[in-house]
């Protein structure tokens, strides 16, 4: 026998909370400061995550942790604060969840972020004006980068008219990928500086009280179809 | 000696051409090669009247996305042809009436194309004085698709002006009768490369060396070469020289291409990709020639290069060009690189995203295959999804087995470009009727680019023996609008086109056919049919647009082994089997029920006794219905 059930909604936490007493959905609790030291995603059900933002000394989880959700299951993500976690860690958060393409609902106020330099990123579901500005501007695929063999590409479409680079130059390359993670500039040498201020300038960094954070996200995912017909 | 190799419009300008770098490889470092890509240079002509243009004013529209529809969507009609016939035969007229018609046909706006025709012989001038300006002794010119008048129009010129350079003519336009005809009818070209070029084109070179008392004996030994004689009669050496094999195939060099449109104001609007020649020839068609395949028996025999190879020259093109987009111009994928060359790609761990034309016969595995290696868009020759055209067409695949590659080729997120043929002699309005029906539970996975009638094209086996259903075929009349001087008997041999009386299907099918196919482009991105497996129970989710969103579950292991089973085409019966030979007690009549089960929810595809499963692994991170944005599409004005 085929057994029908009730459809679900598996695109948001609401819907998925909503479908209590099924075997295959579930709405777990995670705080991404435990997902960051290790915890993994018990393989199961879909899987809908409300994940606490980690508290002061704790790390935001990086690829390695990130990459795992979808296979055990994930199908989504509340980020849940009181207060809003440091703008380069959320930052350098958002770029990493807009790069791996679980659904992230999350919100607050954003006024104080330089939100148009972010409009690429994966946008706050409510908020203040800026975070309606936010969503309203957020499309896939306005501002990524590719991995080559020494060097990166990176596609800007966040604003006219558009700008293509590609970064191969050591160092300059180096940086960016440890802008990966928030890097304190205040003692940054010379060099890194110089590196620093390139991107900066081209805005595909920014810069926010001492630390800096890259800015365009992996593109993992090219669309179906990858032509607009 | 100095060779320019000359790429006219209409080549496509998003990736170096495929002869000219083949060529240009092959011929160093013996000459001395250049490379004028006049693609590039009649693009930013248009663009640069584009920028001349006032608002509203038809000239504004003469932007590289014009050039690019003429280039990919205007071959069948002969409009790239047409819109060069000006530049080559000269008069005051303006675009022909044929040609505008032609346009309109394929949705481009003749008012548009006036102007290119307008602009046409401006460019031809300057191209020959730039080629001329090169101060080369021989110019070959490639033909391939919409190339042949516009070369013609520029080696008119340099015949006129710089009557001492040795023209040549080359690429699959020079194939076969069509070289000798084009040959025989412009005194224009000295020569025709016909076939892979390579080894006739370095022999020519050399014969145009050597003692003129000994060039007739050396030109006359060339397979394929059209030629002259001293007293001026047209001589064409039969075709069929040792084909090279994969090893021989030199490395495309694509540095002139890259140095050309580097600083273009083109280079804005198009995203420039490598082009990687990694085989020739088809090893399915070599034993079962696809009936509406205008592939030559002659170039058939499948080629490829070494897996080391294609990886070190992807892994040194990717590096010296700082490009990540890899087209390729082979005919099917060499089978043995999904355990050689992708895996290879997957360990580099680089963003790849390469286009392949593979065969139909997936297994997930392979799909996998593809996506990690950087392989996201394919073309797997589909064609149809009823079991007799596929027959027909000699395709060696079934219905339910392409089903089950749209669905694996989704799964993985791979975009898939395929063609819905019509009109083979045999096949019934049942074959498209019973697949109609179905097309809703599609939705999920990507429609044809479009529903086509198969067109008799020189070199497929309905062309080469009409017996098989195509016995009237003539030119396609724009051959003789294109080559108003041509008799009858040239004109048949220069033609690659032909047109027949339909055969097959009638119209009314054809038009029910795209009327579904309309109505599953609009379903597709908001569809999806997918599962998950927990504790061992199979859960579903539909989401197709054109069914009741409905959840089900598989509760009992034996059905959750069924429907694994289903994810091959089978029939009752060879499930059944199936189920037996794992150790699972059911019967014939069992399996049949169970499939009934399953198709009364929409969940298999049915066609010639065979089921399919349809559904896809769930993954929240496959990005649908929505279109990376390119540098054309956020700054165009129009």
């Amino acid at each position: 026998m085929i057994r029908d059930l009730s459809p679900v909604d598996l695109t948001s936490a609401a819907g998925v909370a909503a479908a209590s007493g099924r075997t295959d959905v579930r709405v777990l609790e995670l705080p991404l400061g435990d997902l960051a030291a290790g915890t993994a995603v018990p393989p199961g059900p879909l899987t809908w995550l409300r994940a606490a933002a980690p508290g002061p000394g704790e790390a935001f989880p990086g690829d390695e942790a990130l990459a795992a959700l979808p296979a055990a299951g994930v199908i989504g993500m509340t980020l849940e604060f009181d207060a809003r976690p440091e703008a380069p860690a959320l930052i350098a958060f958002l770029v990493r969840m807009t790069s791996l393409g679980l659904p992230l609902e999350w919100g607050g106020p954003v006024a104080d972020l330089p939100c148009e330099l972010l409009v690429h990123l994966a946008p706050p579901s409510h908020g203040d004006a800026a975070a309606d500005a936010w969503r309203a501007a957020h499309r896939y695929g306005l501002c990524y980068w590719r991995r080559g063999n020494g060097f990166a590409a990176v596609q800007d479409l966040r604003a006219e008219p558009g700008a293509r680079y590609v970064i191969h130059e050591p160092d300059v390359l180096d940086l960016f990928h440890r802008l990966a993670d928030p890097l304190d500039v205040t003692a940054l040498p010379a060099g890194d500086r110089a590196s620093l201020a390139d991107l900066l300038d081209a805005e595909l960094a920014v810069e926010i009280g001492g630390s800096a954070v890259r800015l365009p996200y992996r593109l993992r995912r090219w669309p179906v179809p990858v032509i607009d017909f | 000696m100095r060779v320019t190799l000359a790429v006219m419009p209409w080549h496509l300008m998003t990736a170096p051409n495929g002869a000219a770098s083949v060529l240009a490889a092959a011929l160093d470092p013996d000459h001395d090669v250049t490379t004028y890509y006049g693609s590039i240079s009649f693009a930013e002509d248009m663009l640069a009247e584009a920028g001349t243009a006032a608002p509203g004013d038809v000239k504004a529209r003469l932007l590289p996305e014009s050039y690019m529809y003429v280039a990919e969507e205007g071959f069948t009609g002969g409009i790239g042809e047409w819109l060069f016939t000006g530049a080559l035969y000269g008069g005051s007229g303006g675009l022909p009436s044929a040609a505008a018609r032609a346009c309109a046909a394929i949705g481009f706006d003749p008012g548009v194309a006036a102007e290119i025709f307008r602009l046409a012989p401006a460019f031809a001038d300057r191209a020959a004085a730039e080629i001329i300006a090169g101060r080369p002794d021989v110019v070959g010119f490639t033909t391939t698709f919409s190339q042949t008048v516009p070369s013609l129009a520029v080696a008119r010129r340099l015949r006129a002006l710089a009557p001492g350079i040795t023209i040549v003519f080359g690429g699959s336009n020079c194939d076969d009768t069509m070289g000798a005809a084009l040959h025989r009818n412009f005194p224009e070209i000295d020569y025709v490369v016909r076939r892979e070029g390579e080894a006739p084109l370095r022999a020519l070179l050399e014969a145009l060396a050597a003692d003129p008392a000994d060039r007739p004996g050396l030109l006359a030994a060339i397979p394929g070469l059209c030629w002259r004689d001293a007293s001026g009669t047209a001589r064409a050496v039969p075709e069929g020289g040792v084909l090279p094999s994969g090893a021989d195939f030199p490395p495309m060099d694509q540095d002139a291409y890259f140095d050309r449109v580097e600083n273009s104001p083109v280079a804005d609007y198009i995203q420039p990709a490598l082009m990687m020649e990694t085989a020739r020839g088809c090893w399915w068609g070599e034993r079962h020639h696809c009936t509406f395949c205008g592939l030559s028996d002659l170039i058939l025999p499948f080629r490829s290069k070494s897996p080391d190879r294609v990886v070190a020259e992807l892994m040194e093109g990717v590096g010296r060009h700082h490009v990540l987009d890899v087209l390729t111009t082979d005919n099917i994928v060499d089978k043995t690189y999904f355990d050689t060359v992708f895996p290879e790609l997957e360990k580099s761990d680089l963003d790849l995203r390469i286009m392949y034309e593979i065969k139909a016969n997936l297994t997930p595995e392979k799909a996998r295959s593809l996506r990690t290696a950087g392989v996201i868009q394919v073309q797997p020759g589909i064609e149809n999804l009823h079991s007799l055209p596929l027959k027909l067409m000699r395709k060696g695949i079934t219905g339910a087995s392409n089903v089950a590659s749209l669905r694996d080729l989704q799964e993985q997120g791979l975009t898939v470009l395929w063609n819905y043929l019509v009109g083979f002699p045999g096949e019934t309005v049942a074959c498209y009727e019973e697949v109609i029906a179905q097309i809703p539970l599609l939705h999920h996975l990507q429609p044809p680019l479009g529903a086509h009638r198969i067109a008799l094209e020189r070199f497929n086996p309905y062309f080469d023996d009409p017996e098989m259903g195509f016995r009237e075929r003539r030119p396609r009349a724009w051959y003789r609008g294109v080559f108003p001087h041509f008799g009858d008997a040239d004109l048949t041999d220069v033609a690659y086109l032909f047109e027949t009386p339909d055969r097959g299907v009638g119209g009314t099918t054809l038009r029910n056919l795209k009327a579904a196919f309309d109505h599953w482009r609009d379903a597709y991105p908001g569809s999806s049919l997918t599962h998950r497996a927990v504790d061992g129970r199979l859960h579903l989710y539909d989401r197709r647009t054109a069914c009741a969103h409905a959840d089900h579950v598989l509760d009992e292991p034996v059905e959750v082994a069924a429907y694994a089973a289903l994810s091959r085409g089978r029939s009752p019966e060879s499930l059944a089997r199936t189920l037996a030979s794992a150790g699972w007690p059911v019967d014939a009549a069992w399996s049949s029920a169970f499939v009934d089960d399953l198709a009364d929810l929409g969940l298999v595809y049915r066609e010639s006794g065979r089921a399919v499963t349809l559904s896809t692994e769930h993954d929240p991170t496959l990005v649908k219905g929505t279109a990376i944005p390119t540098p054309a599409m956020v700054g165009a004005a129009t």
